[in-house]
Order: structure tokens, then sequence, then C-alpha cells
């Protein structure tokens, strides 16, 4: 108890201080409403998306991603590519930690070195894996070895820097973090609220916000009262569809509506022997209707997809490239064409066996268990008996990942790069290609895309994969979510980008 | 009296011994892999397996369930998978939300429910009876979680009366700043109290203020009292006092009874109004398998049934010399 | 018969829950609606001409929804009253009567479901034996048995000291057959006040296991669901949810009127009443009966 007293009286000190400190201060605290709590405060074992924001503010990466998704410079002033399989960043000397002790070259190599070791289990380490040796070049610059040509990276290396010094001496940075951003550590109650505090020190300048507060409310609707109430300044997706079309008609919040990195979608066991034929995953497909699911199940929150292309890649984009459409009538041809009979109970069969199969998804998303239901519904139609199974999260993904399911509904976030979709989901025996679908023309295409070193090769080669996909249907992707995000009327610099990423708090 | 608790408690050792064996072989059943759930959907299934030898997941059950218990036996409920602390401390930090909320509740259950049954069975047969029926019998049918959110949306959004989510200074640490002088804590630890507080207390107010009703009817029709009332004012005034003794016991029966639900109905209103107690630490819990945190959340809501059976039992016999014999 | 119509909580709860029943059984029957028709183009219409009770989040028939959605809800408190009073009645029958170890071992027993938080206890045998209406009722009365055990324990201890019992155990009626032809009858007041009160509880519990997304599996038209999708659109649309929600309480309060109807039907009398409450309260003494997972 003595503790919790203390820390209770540390906090109250806190925001003495930081009410007093940055005078000029364009928002004294903003209170963010978060869905979770955060994980880990170390950008290296970073987990959900509460993480991923709060690391945001308290570290820098190498890059950082703008608005278009666009690496621009951070911790590098610049980087080169003298060959296909090298990359070198020149360091800036100003950066320091939030101990005060500056950011060297060392902490790169450090960073990049530790997040691919297995005891860390980072999520990041898929991505990095082309990356060969990391080492130290001259005049304060860092020279990364790729295995081979691997041109995502650069969208990969936002990743924040740790200090070396701590983290070797036994630091815990996931609950204690040390970094070398805008915003420093203040206070994190589990449960409750995580503090930040303008960082005076930072290289680019004091943040125009004095403290940022980030507390996990789980229920969507809690969170959105809570804004109305006043009780929060920031709330971002994931909100319910009814309150996000509310909240942005109402004139006494700032909005901010974007296409998203996020996709939902139906992934197919190819496994499955009814679902190994492309050609009924087509016939399943024109059973879907996404655009009631897109518009009046997420409110227009998640617009409908056309393909596993997405539209916030522009150069990656064919909007003439589509999943089959919704049309039961083409549908039930298509199964008939297919050899499947509709039976006196309204369900179809072949050589006796019904047409009938399990369509997970689970619990924690009512979006999500209404499409399933609304799905369900068409396919009676058809004659196709889909059997709705819903277990919360754990259950769910074990059973998807374990291969023991047949359609699940489900989505991927993050995606700065079509890449981190498509590739280690879809090619052959990939990691997260959960479905087992196999294609030696897609596998092609996406290894082109990735070695590709001009972004309209890789457009060129992504839209051909796209082509592939829309035949064999190993996925019939949902919707494109949006990102949107409400704010206080007094909260100045609200610009959040669509990983959800608060910096330009730090602008006035 | 001494011996009353010690039998007592001697008769709960084996049930807290049972409610670990339990807690211990749910958990080995439930599917989803905490260590799967820990590092998230990209896991590699080299990263699952390093990451379940680290948790000690990769020994067998019963070797596991061995460490468990000789770690209870030094005091350790063990290490959250989660959140890197000792699972005792992580409860004893959110314990005093969850019981502020439970004493909440029961004060509004009390303080609606008795007056409300007093009146109802001194005005008995008029208007003011039916309203205290009526409200007794919704009371007990309205959902703690739509009342809640309903709640919510009445008294923070729209009327902007109250704080919506969060919980204000710890009530005993408010109490003591309200003796130095100064109520601004204490007023606020209420204000966000009340919400969550009354949402969940109205149930036990309908039981009590239906109990308490009867049982003072019970007192008021008997022959004796009918006598006294025609003999004069202070033996009306001795059969009150008596009938209200008699209300007090279903009264405390029912806040016995009602604890046990409290700190289940706690888990769906901690989550909506965002008050960092144990509810919200159980379904966190339980949605990232982390297993030790199970198993003590198990554990101490099983000591605290068993102090608060303890505590209503004693109470019982201070009020009511019959039930002390059985 | 005359003591029947002057107890209103009997008639009105007799007549409510009559009325429950008839509606769950005649509506889906009668309504031009299909349960699962959905209509999209016009969700959450509010109550009218065309639907008695409007529509719900896909455009379906809330009356005729709601109705079906009785059906479950009476089948799963139903089962959840029958297992668990079963068990919990036999179980307390056989420790009452015997006393000794045997009763030990079985409150001990007992103790461990009743100290167990029901909410982890309910989600792990979810969790552990899958989604769907029986598993849910494994899961409520795996949380609410024990109070019938608390309550025949102690009624069968008075039981069987009295004069009636030791008479036919003299002539060597067999225990069975004293517990169930001799006590059980006179037992019974109090079990089926209880059931009728679990079977509020358990409406509740199955409401609020949906809610979480825990409980039957769509498409069955449970009112946990039906109150779950209505909160998410609460602010737009409040009248499914509030339509849900009416459902539930009206079901709920239909059972308890009963439950206190029946309770004041069988013990009209002071001194019986008392000691059937005395009863109740002693055997509640250690027990919290309010079990529900909502």
């Amino acid at each position: 108890m003595k503790i919790n007293q203390l820390i209770n009286h540390g906090l109250v000190a806190a925001v003495m201080v930081a009410a007093v400190v940055p005078a000029y201060a364009a928002n004294d605290v903003v209170r963010v409403g978060m869905d979770v709590d955060a994980q880990s405060l170390d950008p290296r074992t970073q987990r959900n998306t509460t993480d991923v924001r709060v690391l945001d503010l308290l570290y820098d990466g190498l890059v950082s991603l703008d608005q278009s998704l666009t690496p621009q410079p951070n911790l590098a002033l610049s980087w080169e590519q003298p060959d296909a399989t090298t990359l070198i960043f020149d360091i800036r000397t100003d950066a320091k930690f939030h101990d005060g002790t500056p950011v060297t070259v060392d902490d790169v190599i450090y960073t990049y070195e530790t997040v691919v070791d297995p005891a860390l289990a980072s999520n990041h380490a898929s991505n990095l894996n082309a990356i060969d040796s990391v080492t130290a070049g001259d005049d304060n610059t860092v020279v990364f070895k790729l295995k081979a040509p691997f041109a995502p990276l650069l969208s990969y290396m936002d990743l924040g820097i740790v200090p070396k010094h701590l983290a070797e001496a036994g630091h815990d940075l996931s609950t204690q973090p040390v970094g070398s951003g805008p915003f420093t550590f203040g206070q994190w109650d589990r449960g409750s609220q995580i503090v930040l505090n303008a960082n005076a020190d930072y290289y680019g300048g004091v943040s125009a916000t004095a403290q940022v507060v980030f507390v996990p409310l789980a229920d969507n609707s809690a969170r959105a009262q809570a804004l109305e109430a006043g009780s929060l300044d920031i709330i971002m997706a994931p909100l319910n569809a009814d309150d996000t079309i509310r909240l942005r008609a109402d004139d006494r919040f700032q909005s901010v509506s974007k296409p998203g990195i996020k996709i939902t979608y139906v992934n197919f066991n190819t496994r499955s022997p009814l679902l190994s034929d492309p050609a009924l995953r087509r016939a399943l497909s024109m059973l879907i209707d996404n655009q009631t699911i897109g518009n009046d199940i997420f409110g227009g929150v998640e617009t409908p997809a056309t393909s596993i292309l997405m539209p916030v890649f522009e150069w990656g984009y064919d909007a003439s490239i589509t999943q089959p459409a919704f049309d039961i009538a083409a549908a039930s041809a298509a199964l008939d064409e297919l050899g499947w009979v509709m039976g006196a109970d309204g369900i179809r069969e072949k050589d006796g066996v019904k047409l009938a199969f399990t369509l997970a998804t689970h619990s924690e998303d009512s979006a999500r268990i209404q499409s399933v239901e609304y799905i369900q519904n068409l396919m009676m139609a058809a004659g196709v008996q889909a059997n709705v199974s819903i277990s919360d999260f754990p259950a769910f993904i074990g059973e998807v990942i374990g291969g023991s399911y047949d359609a699940a509904l489900l989505g991927w976030d993050n995606l700065v790069d079509p890449d981190v979709l498509m590739y280690v989901t879809l090619h052959t025996g990939e990691s997260r290609n959960w479905g087992a679908y196999s294609n030696p023309e897609t596998d092609a295409q996406l290894e082109r895309a990735r070695t590709a070193q001009t972004q309209q090769e890789r457009g060129e080669a992504y839209k051909a994969a796209a082509r592939l996909l829309v035949e064999d249907m190993p996925y019939y992707v949902l919707t494109n979510a949006g990102f949107d995000a409400f704010a206080a009327a007094d909260v100045t610099g609200f610009d959040p980008d669509v990983l959800g990423n608060l910096r330009s708090l730090t602008k006035d | 009296m001494i011996g009353f608790v010690a039998k007592r408690i001697a008769q709960f050792i084996p049930m807290l011994a049972g409610v670990v064996v339990v807690a211990f072989l749910l958990v080995q059943l439930v599917p989803g892999d905490p260590a799967r759930a820990l590092i998230g959907q990209s896991a590699t299934p080299e990263q699952i397996a390093a990451v379940r030898q680290a948790l000690g997941l990769d020994n067998p059950p019963w070797v596991q369930f061995y460490n468990y218990v000789v770690g209870l036996f030094h005091g350790d409920l063990g290490q959250s998978y989660f959140q890197k602390q000792g699972v005792f401390e992580l409860i004893m930090i959110r314990l005093p939300a969850t019981l502020e909320l439970a004493f909440g509740a029961i004060v509004v259950s009390i303080v609606i429910g008795l007056p409300l049954g007093v009146v109802a069975a001194w005005f008995r047969g008029t208007w003011i009876d039916a309203a205290a029926l009526v409200f007794s019998q919704l009371g007990v049918a309205l959902t703690v979680f739509w009342l809640a959110i309903v709640f919510m949306y009445v008294f923070a959004v729209q009327l902007n009366w109250l704080p919506a989510i969060g919980r204000g200074t710890p009530l005993l640490e408010a109490f003591g700043l309200l003796l130095t002088g100064n109520p601004q804590p204490l007023l606020k630890s209420l204000s966000h109290l009340i919400m969550p507080a009354v949402a969940m207390g109205l149930q036990g107010a309908a039981m009590i203020c239906r109990m308490v009703r009867a049982s003072m009817l019970e007192v008021l029709d008997q022959p004796y009292v009918r006598t006294a009332r025609a003999k004069g004012v202070s033996e009306r005034r001795v059969v009150w006092h008596h009938a209200l003794r008699n209300a007090l016991v279903p009264t405390v029966t029912i806040v016995g009874l009602q604890f046990g639900g409290l700190l289940s109905g706690a888990v769906l209103v901690e989550g909506i109004f965002g008050w960092p107690g144990l509810g919200q630490l159980t379904v966190a819990a339980i949605s990232q398998r982390d297993f030790p945190l199970v198993q003590g959340l198990a554990l101490c809501f099983a000591v605290l049934f068993g102090l608060i059976t303890l505590v209503t039992d004693l109470i019982h016999g201070a009020i009511d010399p019959r039930v002390r014999d059985e | 018969m005359k003591r029947f119509y002057k107890n209103t909580y009997l008639v009105l709860g007799a007549v409510m829950v009559l009325l429950l029943v008839g509606l769950a059984g005649l509506v889906p029957a009668l309504s031009p609606y299909g349960v699962e028709q959905m209509d999209m183009p016009n969700r959450f219409a509010l109550p009218g001409p065309q639907h008695w009770l409007g529509t719900d989040n896909f455009g379906r028939d809330l009356l005729t929804r709601l109705a079906s959605g009785a059906q479950i809800s009476l089948f799963i408190s139903f089962g959840t009253v029958l297992v668990s009073s079963v068990l919990g009645i036999g179980v307390g029958m056989l420790a009452g009567y015997f006393g000794g170890w045997l009763d030990a071992v079985l409150m001990r027993f007992a103790d461990i479901f009743l100290a167990f938080p029901a909410f982890i206890l309910a989600l792990a045998i979810i969790a552990v034996l899958g989604p769907g209406p029986v598993n849910l009722i494994v899961a409520l009365a795996a949380v609410s048995w024990t109070q019938y055990a608390r309550v025949s324990r102690a009624m069968t201890m008075t039981e069987r000291h009295k004069d009636y019992i030791l008479a036919v155990r003299s002539i060597g009626v067999s225990p069975l057959k004293i517990l169930l032809v001799h006590i059980l009858p006179n037992i019974s007041g109090p079990l089926v006040v209880l059931a009728t009160f679990g079977m509020g509880t358990a409406i509740v519990a199955e409401s609020g296991m949906s809610f979480l997304g825990l409980g039957v599996q769509p498409p069955t038209p449970t009112w946990g669901w039906s109150l779950a999708y209505g909160l998410k659109y609460l602010r737009a649309e409040p009248w499914m949810s509030t339509a849900a929600g009416l459902a539930i309480t009206f079901a709920v309060l239909a059972f308890n009127l009963l439950g206190d109807g029946i309770r004041d039907h069988l013990d009209p009398g002071q001194v019986t009443r008392k000691a059937s409450r005395k009863a109740i309260k002693n055997a509640f003494q250690s027990t919290p009966s309010s079990r529900q997972t909502s």
C-alpha cells in the first residue's frame, strides 16, 4: 500500500510539474481512450495497437511513416542504397535518450540485432528477416546488408531504437520504457492509465502537448460516451458504427476519417475437402454481399473491398480486378453446374454429402458476428448450410492457426505495405498461410513484388497476383477498414495518421 | 465464539484446496494457448515454443500443478504471464477498488431498500405500499449491464451531471482528506462511484425492501401487537422497535447473499465504467489465458467468500440469539 | 381455491407465465414472418402496422423473434433449473438424511462450487465444452445447484427427526423410499419457490453470456443476442434493446411473482410460514443464492 501511496503522490507531483514547465503548451493534458491496455512498451516486443500508439510517442525509429505511409527521416538524416542488397543510413547526432545519453550508431545496431533474437519473440522478426548484417559504417552511419533484395524493408524501419546501455544492464524496457521520442514515460497504472510527459530535450523541439494520458476502456459504447461526456479528449477505432456515424455529424467534435490499413476477410481452409475446389469457393463468394456488410453492418466505416488490393496503396491498386460479385442466381447456377442438387430439406447434396461447413469468428467484435449471421442467412437462400461458430479470440485463433477450421472471418491490421498482407499469408508454405493455399504462379508474382526495385514494377506484380487470387479465392476480402478518430474541439494538433499515431499532437 | 470461528476456518481449508484444484483443471482444459495470446497472430512456431518453455508450459500438467502448490505454501501466487508482476500484488492493487464498488452497492441497497420496506409496511394497503411492491418486483428483474449503459447515457452524456468513467481518489483516503477540511476529493470520488454502485445495488434494494416489509408485517400482525396498540403509544414504540429488529435479520442475510453476486456483477459493470477493479482484471485474465492470474483470482474470490460468510454469520448471531443455537 | 384467487401474486404470476408460454408457442407459428427472414432496407423499424414490435438490426420482425426467443429462454432456464435442482436436491437430501462423514464430504464438495467465482466457472465450462444451449445449461447449472443442496439438506435434517419418519423407519422401509416418498413431498414447498426464482435468474444469466458472445450461437433468436446487438446501436436505435430488455424483465417478473405467490399460497398460516422462512434463512446463512453472471 505504501508503494501505491508513493505512486499517487508521484502522480500529483508529476501533474504539478507538467503544468508548470511547458508554459506555452497548446494542450495541457490530452486523454486518449484505447480499447485495450498496453502490453509491452519495448518497441521490439510490441504486441497490440495500444502498444504501437504509445511507442510512437516514446521512441524514434530510423524513419517515420508519414500520412501516405512514405518513410521520412527521423533518427536517420538520410539514406542511400548503393546496390540492391545494401542500405546505408546517416544517423543524426543531436538525439538523446530520456536519461540524457546520446543516441548512437551502437544503439541502432543493438536494436536490430536483438529484435530478431528468438527469445524476444518479436512480431517484427519476420519482417526483418531479410537483414543479413548490421554494422557501423564511417562517420555516424549504419550499414545494413540484406540476404536478398527486399523492397518493402524501408517501411519497417520505423522500429523504435532502444538504449543499448540500459537494455544490456538488465533494465526492463517493456515496463519502464526509455526512448528518445517527443514524450517521456511518466507512469503506468495497469488497466487504468499510461501517463506520458513532454520531453523538454527533444531534438525536434518541445511538444505542444504537455501530457498525454492513455486510458483503456474496453466497451466501445462506453468510450464514445466518455468522449461526449468530456471524460476523454480523443478516441479512435475500434468504435461501433452507430457511434461513428453520430460523432461524425456532431459539430462539437473534430473528426478524421481516412482509408485504413486493415482488412476484414473470410479465410477459406483449402485443406478442407469441401473447400479445396476453387470453383466452389468462387460460387460461395457469390453469396457474400459485402456491399450490405460494409455499408449497413459496418455502417460505412469499412468500405466494401473489390479485391485483395488496397486502395490506400494507389500504386498497387486496380479497381477493375474484382472478386466474384454478389449474385444469388449466378451462385445457384454455378452450384448446379458443380453437381450440387437441392435436397428436400433445402440444403444441397452431392454423392450423399451435404453442402455444409462451419463459418467461424471470434466473440469480441459484434460487427463480425453480425456479418457471419448475415452471410449464413444469404447462403441458406441458395441451399448452402453455413453453421456459425463463435468463441473467444484465443480459442478461435488457435483453431485457425492449427488448421482445424472450414471458413473463418477475421482481419489483418497494420498493413503498412501490401507485402505484409500477401506474402507471408498466401505464399506456399509460409508461416501465416493458415489455409494452406498454394499456387506457384502466385508465388512467383509475390516474390517478384518483393525483389523489384521500382514501385511501378511492384505494383504490376501485385496486380498480377490479384488477378490470380480472384480466380482461386483463398480469401474473400470483405472490406477495407477506414480509420476514424474523434477529438474534443479544444484539442490542437489533432491529425492522427492511418496507424492511429498521434505525433501531430506535438505540433501547434 | 473463538471455537465457532476456528471451526469455520477449519471447514474452509478443504474448500480452498478444492477451489485450487478446480481452477487448475479448468485452466488446463480450456482451449487457447497463452503463449500465442502473448505474442499475437503473427507468431512463428519457434517463437511459441520458446515462450512456452520460458513460462513452464511445456512441463506435464502434474509437474505444473506441483510447482504451483509448492509456491502456494510459500505464499507465492506466481507471476502473471502478461503483466510481469506477481499475481498477489496485481490482485492487491485492484482489490480496494472492487471492495469499494461492492460496499457502495450494499450501501445503496440498504439506504434505498430498508426505508422503502419500512414505509411500505407503515402505509400498508395504500398506493405507497403498492409502489414499493412494484419497485421490489421490477428491481430484481432489471439486468445490471443494461442499467449501467442507460445510466451512463442519461447522467453522463445527456445531463452531464456525473463523470462517465474511472474512479476518483480511494474512499478511505478521501475520508481522511475530508477530516483535514478538504471535501473535494470525497465529492469527486462519490461522483465516480454513484452510477456503478446504483446499477449494482438496485437489485439488492428491491430484495431488501420486499423482505423488510414482509418481516415487519409478520410482527405487526401478531395478536399481541394489536393488543399493545390498543393499550397506548409507548407500547407501540416498543413494538416498532421489535419489528425493525426483526427486519434486520433478512437484511443482513440478503447483504451476505448479495456480496457473492456482486463480485460477479462487478465483472461486467467495471468494464463499462472503466472501474479499475478485480472484475476488469478477471475478464482480461480469462481472455488472455493468463493462467496464474486466473487461478489467483479464483482463490482470492473464494477467500473473500469465506470471510463474508463468516462475518455474516457472526452478525446474525449477534442480532438474533435464536440463530446462535443452530 | 378461494385462497388461490385471493392471492394476487400467484394469479398475476401464473397468468404472466401462461402468457409467455402461449406467445412462445403461438406467435412463431402464426406469424407471417419467418424467424430468420431478413429485410435489410427495413432495419430498426419502430412498432407499426407492418411490424407490431418493429424490426431488429437485420430487419427481422421483433415480435416473432422475441417470441421465438422466449422458447429458447424457457428451454434453457427450465433445463438449468431441472438439472441444478435434481443434482442439488439429491446431494442435499442424502447429506441431510445420513449425516456424518457423507454429509461432511458432500457439503465440502458443494462449498467448492459455492466459493468458486460464478463468472469464471461458467465462462470456463463454456470454453471447454463449446457454445450451445445444452452446454450453457451445464454451465449455469454448475453455478446454481448448491442452493438447492443447502435448502434440501436443512429441511431433510429437520424432517428426519419427526415422528412420522421415525415410525416409517421402524417398520423397515428403505431409505430411498423414505427420502422420495415421505420426505420429499413435505419439503417441496420452499424448493418450488427456489426453482421459480431460479428460472428468472437463468434467463438473465443466459442474456449475460450471449451479451459477451459466448452464449447460444446465432442465428438462434435468444433475448441475450437481441439485447447485445440492441445495446451496440443504443443511441441511434434505442427501441431494439428496450424491447429485448422489456421481454427479459417481463419473463423474470412473471417467474418471481409466481414464486412469491406459491410461497404465500403454501404457507398461509403464520406458524408454518415462519418455520419455512426460517428454514430457508438458516440454509442460506452461508449461501449466496444470487449466483448470476450478469
